[in-house]
């Protein structure tokens, strides 16, 4: 066995409560009511763990973690130990003293999630009226304070054709860095998978869209770009392989290699706060579950490309080929691949339009 | 990139000591830089008044090297920290 490197960065999920509902949440359809978050003086241990570790980045995530109360004193903590914080929010719930806390507190980069460019698709997307306003103008006061702005743009077929605008709502804020990301299908995206399908010629488009803008934004503003990955030819690399680079700590206190591994049968987490975050991280069962490559199957087990994509990702392995150790079989050299390509392009017929919205 | 402007960090990116890996390293949104000596000495000098010339040859000045040779280096490290999202200019 090669030696493990220490984790980079550490996504923090504080609650899954969350003003908005957007039908492709990639928090699990179990959702965990607030009586089973963890508290303050938990997750202060963890930022002690994690510096200690040497992680460098954390990201405070969720559902909302604008909802805790104690995010400023944990982003202050974080920041005090060396890690980089970054917060991953809807922004509904921010004002104007709570972002200037949160900049005082050492916040180094917000990143606000957008579902449209309209607000009539936004709002109806993420079922929350008055909530595209809102984000912008909160997008507008973290520049203002200082900090690092990124719009996150999930897109699929119900606001792809809004993409452009998208991208001109991004410069008009300001925006250091923008995140334009498929629907990746687990959790509730893979229920509403018929609503969101984008078809293939929408998706072409959209390719084209963001290489031209890439190129002429170059300096000004940052890409980066999540391809739908049933229409692409090789599977995404999973978050630079699993259990190199990312821990993940849910808000019971479960630490997961990836957000989506729970659906994968016979993994056990440790938890943090019981089991020493060191030792989770590099003994732990399901941080050595599936790395490295010696747990492949073919196609991928002789493959160049293993130790660069790590045979795609295990969750989708697991949802769509039914075995998590499988060839993800978005890769062309799956032999569902085929399978796969033709469901979407059904799907992404489908009239559709309504979408099952994310509940606790 | 023009000589005569100005370099300086982006907003939000940090550049700090890591003890777990024994180097510098800058951080921005999803960016993670391991620095080497000589990225160490250029961010040191990123403060937003020095122009790209001064940067080149303070740096030339401290290593006794000819400016002709420095200024191509820095040019293309700075460049990358913009193209990057890291720096602006
Ligand atoms: S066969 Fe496996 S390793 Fe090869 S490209 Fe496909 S997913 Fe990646
Ligand atoms: S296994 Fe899949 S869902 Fe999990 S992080 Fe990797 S790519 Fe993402």
């Amino acid at each position: 066995m090669t030696t493990i490197a220490a984790p980079l960065a550490l996504m923090a999920e504080l609650t899954h409560r969350c003003p908005l509902q957007c039908p492709y949440c990639s928090n699990p359809l179990e959702l965990l009511k607030a009586g089973a978050e963890r508290d303050t003086k938990f997750w202060l241990g963890v930022i002690d763990e994690a510096a200690a570790l040497g992680v460098l980045q954390i990201h405070f995530s969720g559902g909302e973690p604008a909802l805790r109360q104690d995010l400023p004193q944990l982003v202050e903590h974080a920041t005090a130990r060396g890690l980089y914080a970054n917060l991953i929010t809807s922004a509904v719930t921010l004002d104007e003293s709570k972002l200037s806390t949160l900049a005082q507190a050492g916040l180094a980069h917000v990143q606000i999630s957008f579902q449209g460019a309209r607000p009539q698709t936004a709002d109806r997307i993420g079922n929350y009226r008055g909530g595209h306003e809102k984000k912008l103008q909160m997008a507008r006061l973290v520049t203002q304070l200082g900090m690092s702005l990124t719009v996150n743009a999930v897109v699929h077929r119900q606001n792809l054709e809004e993409l452009p605008a998208m991208i001109d709502m991004a410069l008009e804020l300001d925006a250091d860095r923008l995140e334009i990301a498929h629907v990746q299908y687990h959790g509730w995206a893979l229920k509403n998978r018929a609503a969101l399908m984008p078809d293939r010629a929408a998706f072409e488009a959209a390719d084209a869209i963001v290489a031209q803008k890439r190129q002429a934004l170059r300096g000004k503003l940052t890409f980066d770009y999540v391809v739908p990955d049933y229409y692409a030819r090789a599977p995404k690399t999973c978050m630079g392989g699993w259990g190199q680079k990312t821990l993940n700590i849910t808000p019971d206190g479960r630490v997961l290699p990836c957000h989506a591994a729970e659906t994968i049968p016979g993994l056990t987490f440790d938890r943090a706060g019981t089991t020493p975050l060191a030792k989770i991280w590099f003994e732990g069962q399901a941080f050595n579950a599936f790395r490295g490559t010696a747990w492949m199957q073919e196609p991928c087990a002789s493959c160049d490309m293993k130790t660069i994509d790590f045979g795609g990702c295990r969750c989708q392995a697991l949802a769509l080929a039914g075995d998590a150790r499988a060839t993800d079989p978005v890769c062309h050299l799956s032999p569902l691949h085929q399978q796969i390509l033709e469901m979407a392009e059904t799907e992404s017929m489908a009239d559709e339009r309504d979408f099952v919205y994310r509940r606790i | 990139m023009d000589p005569s402007k100005i370099p300086a960090l982006r907003r939000g990116i940090r550049r700090q000591y890591d003890s777990a890996r024994h180097a510098h390293v800058l951080l921005g949104p999803e960016r993670v830089i391991v620095l080497d000596d000589i990225a160490v000495e250029i961010t040191n000098l990123l403060d937003g008044t020095r122009t790209l010339a001064d940067i080149s040859s303070t740096l030339a000045e401290k290593f006794a090297a000819d400016i002709a040779q420095v200024q191509p280096d820095v040019t293309a490290f700075i460049e990358e920290l913009i193209e990057k999202g890291l720096a602006t200019a």
